[in-house]
């Protein structure tokens, strides 16, 4: 059974189609970063995996569940999800612990199944684990952009899922704390035989730190693996001349 | 007498508690304006018509209208909030529902008008048996509901995206909640009037959000607020020649500015 399998999948908002006869298989727990200029429809493909929008067409099974047309809620319990920041409202004075326990809600939904003991404590572990348990009580609004993100971390790894899905999460953090954060996301798929899939525009960490690279290009998906100096090679070939320009490049791969 | 007064305020001052604080929230104080402006809209049409087919509008035709036109302001607002547009279409409605309003008071006789102008400045004291019981039933209703669905409101409130991802009913849980701002505030249009409705269920969450207060602090807290501004009105407005409507507004505003001030100076 496969983790992930997507059969030329097409999806879009509006008239708008973002991915077009998108094909991607990942067949054991990995470390998975997707790539890609802006707006060629990375989180796109994030949010049709988190169940948030509906394909056009094609085929997409996670776990062995088909969730193209209808997306069980056995499977989304299933999934550690960490949105961009900016869908977050500030105007709500919420508690990291808040925030962190917001993250059983579809695991222990009404009526409560997990008593309030049980809930500290792993949220006392999953914050500790993320070097943030000393900051539960704070206000989520009040914390830099690098806490927060850790703390939208946490939220998704309380319920301990199978896969996580992480769209930027590496965005407003320091070089330190980004190693720090990938370091456990690797923990995770080594050790704890996680899935993570990671959007993010740095195309140095995809290469560091994933064992799949997946590249979405004019609505498509292509992928490369990151030890294989050929696929590093066609990676580089592939990618888009003006957004490597940008990309800080810390090591060279090639050459 | 009195003892109904003080059932209706501590019903009121109990919902809007919740609703005041989910309204800042989940950025829903537009809404507020919408449906009273709906509720006003939607009572003077009913007048209109009792006037020119010549029936008398009791307290039951008036609560069908208000729950009817709530649900389907509320219901427009939630679809819309899907496509992020929930500030311009509750700006049109708002516009629509004022000059429907408007127009239709305006050819209303002089005794119906005075009716119309009760909903405006309110009316508390003139409160029946069987407003007492709807209110009091709505409560009851809207207060289990805001309890027990206290986290999944939150997080739709704090994080719709994250919380459409979970497996709860985020769409639906939407509209439960819009829905449940909405009823409280045709029930404070109806009992304490336009004026009051806008002070007790806009300001104290409003101010009270930007106070560093704890969710539950807050809303316990707007709650105390809204009671102690009920009863002081009334009790003030029956030995000064006053609206109890303008003092509440006034009482509540400087009560729910005393925490956002705190704040300010301490920091």
């Amino acid at each position: 059974m496969s983790i992930i399998e997507i059969r030329g999948l097409s999806a879009g908002y509006g008239r708008k189609t973002v991915l077009s006869n998108l094909n991607l298989v990942i067949t054991k727990p990995s470390f998975v970063s997707v790539i890609g200029p802006n707006g060629a429809g990375k989180t796109t493909l994030l949010r049709v995996l988190a169940g948030l929008l509906r394909p056009r067409g094609g085929l997409v099974k996670i776990l062995g569940v088909d969730v193209s047309k209808k997306f069980p809620s056995s499977i989304k319990v299933r999934l550690g999800y960490v949105p961009q920041r900016d869908s977050i409202n500030y105007a709500v004075p919420v508690t990291v612990f808040d925030v962190i326990v917001s993250g059983l809600i579809d695991v222990c939904p009404a009526p409560r199944t997990v008593t309030k003991r049980e809930v500290r404590q792993r949220a006392c572990r999953v914050a500790s684990a993320l070097g943030i348990d000393d900051l539960l009580d704070s206000y989520f609004h009040e914390l830099s952009g690098g806490l927060q993100q850790r703390v939208l971390l946490a939220r998704a790894l309380i319920k301990d899922p199978d896969i996580l899905l992480l769209d930027e999460p590496l965005s407003n953090l320091d070089e330190a704390t980004q190693q720090e954060v990938l370091k456990l996301l690797r923990h995770l798929v080594d050790k704890h035989l996680k899935t993570v899939i990671m959007v993010t525009h740095d195309l140095d960490v995809a290469l560091e730190w994933s064992d799949l690279v997946v590249l979405i290009s004019r609505g498509g998906a292509r992928t490369f693996k990151p030890g294989v100096h050929e696929d590093v090679e066609r990676l580089l070939e592939s990618y888009p001349e003006e957004e490597r320009k940008i990309i800080p490049s810390r090591r060279p791969y090639c050459g | 007498m009195l003892g109904e007064v003080l059932l209706l305020s501590l019903f009121i001052a109990l919902t809007s508690g919740f609703t005041t604080s989910y309204a800042a929230f989940s950025r829903s104080e537009f809404l507020i304006v919408t449906v009273a402006h709906s509720a006003l809209a939607g009572l003077s049409v009913l007048y209109y018509i009792s006037y020119i087919f010549g029936f008398q509008v009791s307290s039951m035709h008036e609560w069908l209208m208000l729950v009817l036109l709530t649900t389907v302001v509320c219901l427009a607002v939630g679809r819309i909030r899907e496509h992020g547009e929930k500030e311009l279409i509750s700006a049109v409605i708002f516009a629509l529902t004022l000059s429907i309003a408007a127009l239709f008071m305006a050819l209303l006789p002089g005794n119906l008008i005075a009716r119309m102008w009760n909903f405006l400045t309110g009316s508390i004291l003139l409160v029946t048996h069987l407003d007492l019981l709807i209110v009091s039933v709505i409560s009851l209703v809207t207060c289990s509901l805001y309890t027990f669905f206290y986290r999944e409101f939150l997080l739709i409130s704090y994080d719709y995206e994250y919380a459409l991802s979970t497996g709860i009913p985020a769409r639906l849980l939407n509209y439960i909640l819009s829905m449940l701002i909405s009823l409280i505030t045709i029930v404070c249009v109806y009992t304490v009037g336009l004026f009051v409705t806008y002070s007790i269920l806009m300001i104290p969450g409003t101010l009270l959000s930007r106070a560093r207060l704890r969710t539950n602090s807050m809303i316990v807290l707007s709650s105390a607020i809204v009671l102690l501004s009920l009863l002081t009105s009334v009790l003030l407005s029956s030995y000064v020649p006053v609206p109890p409507s303008g003092l509440c507004g006034i009482i509540v505003c400087v009560l729910s500015l005393v925490p956002y001030l705190a704040r300010i100076i301490r920091t």
